[in-house]
């Protein structure tokens, strides 16, 4: 192993930045076929409605104690009654919001333009790359590494006897595809910054009930105890004043 | 919120332009961050900025945010051609914008042409219904005409959607004490304690409410939230003073001598307030001394 | 006083580095003599705490001055609201004075 395996030039010039050329652009015409398909839906009343529930009585949770406790009962019942409170969602409601979500023809679009925005150019590239430079070793890191990086940089090279350090191209593509999100941030500005990972993550958090979170904010409005703290204010503001008048 | 370091920040730098010293850009970002209204010296330095290529290109793309604050300082100082030339060339760069839409429209109703303004507002809002701006100004024009009533029934239908605005909230707070409606005030007041419960501003305003809808509760409650406005601001706050004074003496004056317990332990809170009072004025203002003492020998607190 | 702090600095960085160092020496000489390596010697300790110390306070004095936290200080004292400039309106007494200032933006 101590050998060191000679690289071709030629892969340098044909393989490795190539790959990574294509791989700039690809994120490049991306976001601009996304920015083009990108349609601005203006959002629906209710959902801002309850965002702005959502705040309120993250509001009133966070400085109950700064009003009185009639004052505090008063907006605990408007927005946690069981009849009309802003935060009580009906039962049967629940799951036919998701249902709705999946029903609207719109929002179902919205999903599949940016998923094929994602992943139609990511199999093509990875279908290219593994088409033309299958097995190719493409690079090699100027530092050691461990066995355990073996599956991360030489994927696609079934040869336990090769140094670590080497790259083999698919893992550089592997690479440019989760690296390359500083280049773009820095070409396309900062409202690109979200990338294919993060878009990934996204996806799996898809379908979360906005309904839920009111139920939340409801069960915590529920338990806070109302403890009023003006009048420690007083004994505060005496302490203040003879702090001042001693001056 | 204005804290007292940027105030004299500001003064600083004001006086700094006035003085031919420059630093107008500065002056001007500062106006726009800290939200104050100075319309005529945003009018004349922007202008002057503005006027001068070598500055105006300085500045970079912050050009058009200024031509923006610029045309509204015009429409406030009511230089409509100034702000109809602002207009006009943003409209050149942003032909589409919505913004420079409803800045047109605050053309309209600046100069007092109110269905027009109003037509442009409406075709706004139904190009966009969750247009914030928009509505403000629809409330804010339906003021301007002097139509108090529509203005807090169009202030409660946007505040039933955007109910977490706190802004909102303190333009219908600020209506209902002019309509002297103080029950429907407080319950504002309350709103903006809760959204920022440290803005000592807002607690002594909620006291205010308190103490002129009266009543021994709300009296009471009135004086804590004065005692609130003190700790907040170091006791450096006059009108919170006052106001410990002021309710002091009503409470005392429901109460007659029966005094109840809690009124006894918090009995040094207002001759503690009486005397950094005194204190106050012999620094800043000893001729009115005497007038101080006699307010509060007639509210028969001090002896 | 930020001059005095970087230097500071440096030299907490230069003692912790030196302990490093003298921590892998040791290991070395126990390697030849054979002993279990229990802890770092009482001097590495010691100049281990010092170089902390040192950073420690480089850290806190170098970046820049602490600012209060206290509602009643003079950076976080309110003294007035912003104006509530989306409600702003125009039709005021401002109206009546007929502006003197002759102004022009010019295209």
């Amino acid at each position: 192993m101590a050998e060191d395996l000679v690289l071709d030039t030629a892969i340098r010039d044909w393989v490795l930045i190539p790959l990574s050329v294509v791989m700039v652009l690809i994120g490049v015409l991306r976001y601009f076929v996304s920015k083009l398909m990108r349609s601005y839906q203006t959002p629906d009343p209710k959902i801002v409605k309850e965002g702005q529930v959502i705040l309120r009585a993250r509001n009133l949770k966070s400085a109950a104690n700064f009003i009185p406790p009639k004052s505090f009962r008063a907006r605990r019942i408007y927005l946690c009654n069981e009849e009309n409170g802003l935060l009580h969602v009906p039962k049967g409601q629940a799951q036919n919001a998701q249902a709705q979500m999946f029903s609207d023809p719109n929002m179902a679009m919205d999903m599949m333009k940016k998923n094929l925005s994602m992943i139609i150019p990511q199999t093509l590239t990875f279908a290219w790359v593994n088409f033309f430079f299958s097995g190719f070793v493409a690079a090699k890191i100027p530092f050691p590494l461990t066995q355990r990086f073996r599956s991360m940089l030489q994927n696609g090279i079934d040869l336990s006897t090769v140094d670590v350090s080497y790259v083999s191209s698919r893992s550089w593509y592997f690479l440019n595809l989760f690296g390359l999100r500083g280049l773009f941030s820095l070409i396309l500005g900062e409202e690109n910054a979200m990338d294919d990972t993060q878009r990934m993550m996204q996806m799996g958090g898809f379908g979360m009930d906005p309904t839920r979170s009111l139920g939340a904010e409801k069960d915590n409005l529920d338990i806070i105890q109302h403890d009023w703290v003006l009048s420690k204010f007083e004994q505060r503001a005496e302490a203040t004043l003879r702090k001042l008048v001693k001056q | 919120m204005v804290s007292k370091s940027e105030e004299e920040q500001l003064n600083r730098l004001e006086s700094q332009v006035e003085n031919g010293g420059g630093g107008a850009w500065e002056y001007l970002c500062l106006i726009r961050k800290l939200k104050i209204r100075r319309s005529d010296n945003v009018l004349k330095y922007g202008l002057t900025i503005l006027n001068d290529p070598k500055k105006r290109s300085s500045i970079g793309n912050d050009e058009w945010t200024l031509y923006e604050q610029v045309a509204i300082a015009a429409l406030d100082c009511h230089s409509y051609d100034v702000a109809k030339d602002c207009i006009k060339v943003l409209r050149k760069k942003f032909p589409e914008s919505k913004r420079i839409a409803r800045l047109e429209a605050m053309l309209l109703e600046a100069k007092g042409l109110w269905e027009e303004a109003d037509k442009a507002y409406s075709s706004l809002l139904e190009d966009n219904p969750l247009d914030q701006a928009t509505h403000k100004r629809r409330v804010a024009m339906a003021k301007a005409e002097g139509d108090i009533l529509k203005a807090v029934e169009w202030l409660n239908k946007y505040l039933e959607i955007f109910m977490a605005d706190h802004e909102a909230w303190r333009e219908l707070a600020e209506i209902y004490v002019s309509l002297q409606m103080y029950k429907q005030a407080a319950f504002c007041y309350e709103e903006l304690i809760l959204s920022q419960p440290t803005v000592p501003l807002y607690h002594l305003s909620y006291a205010d409410v308190l103490y002129t809808l009266g009543g021994l509760e709300n009296l009471q409650t009135a004086k804590k939230y004065y005692a609130s406005t003190i700790d907040l601001t170091g006791g450096k706050n006059t009108r919170a003073l006052y106001g410990t004074c002021l309710c002091a003496s009503a409470i005392a004056q429901l109460t007659k001598g029966g005094r109840n317990r809690e009124d006894k332990e918090n009995q040094d809170l207002h001759s503690l307030a009486v005397t950094a009072l005194e204190k106050d004025y012999k620094k800043r203002a000893p001729s009115k001394l005497p007038l101080l003492t006699s307010t509060l020998r007639s509210l028969k607190l001090s002896s | 006083m930020t001059g005095l702090g970087f230097v500071v600095g440096v030299l907490g960085v230069l003692f912790l580095s030196h302990a490093a160092y003298s921590t892998i020496q040791y290991k070395n000489l126990l390697k030849i003599t054979e002993d279990e390596f229990s802890g770092p010697p009482m001097n590495v300790v010691l100049e281990l705490v010092l170089g902390f110390m040192f950073c420690m306070h480089a850290a806190l004095s170098v970046p820049g001055k602490f600012q209060s936290i206290h509602p009643d200080s003079e950076e976080n004292r309110v003294v007035s609201l912003p104006a509530n400039m989306e409600f702003m309106i125009f039709n005021h007494r401002g109206r009546a004075i007929i502006s003197e200032m002759d102004m022009k933006l010019k295209l």
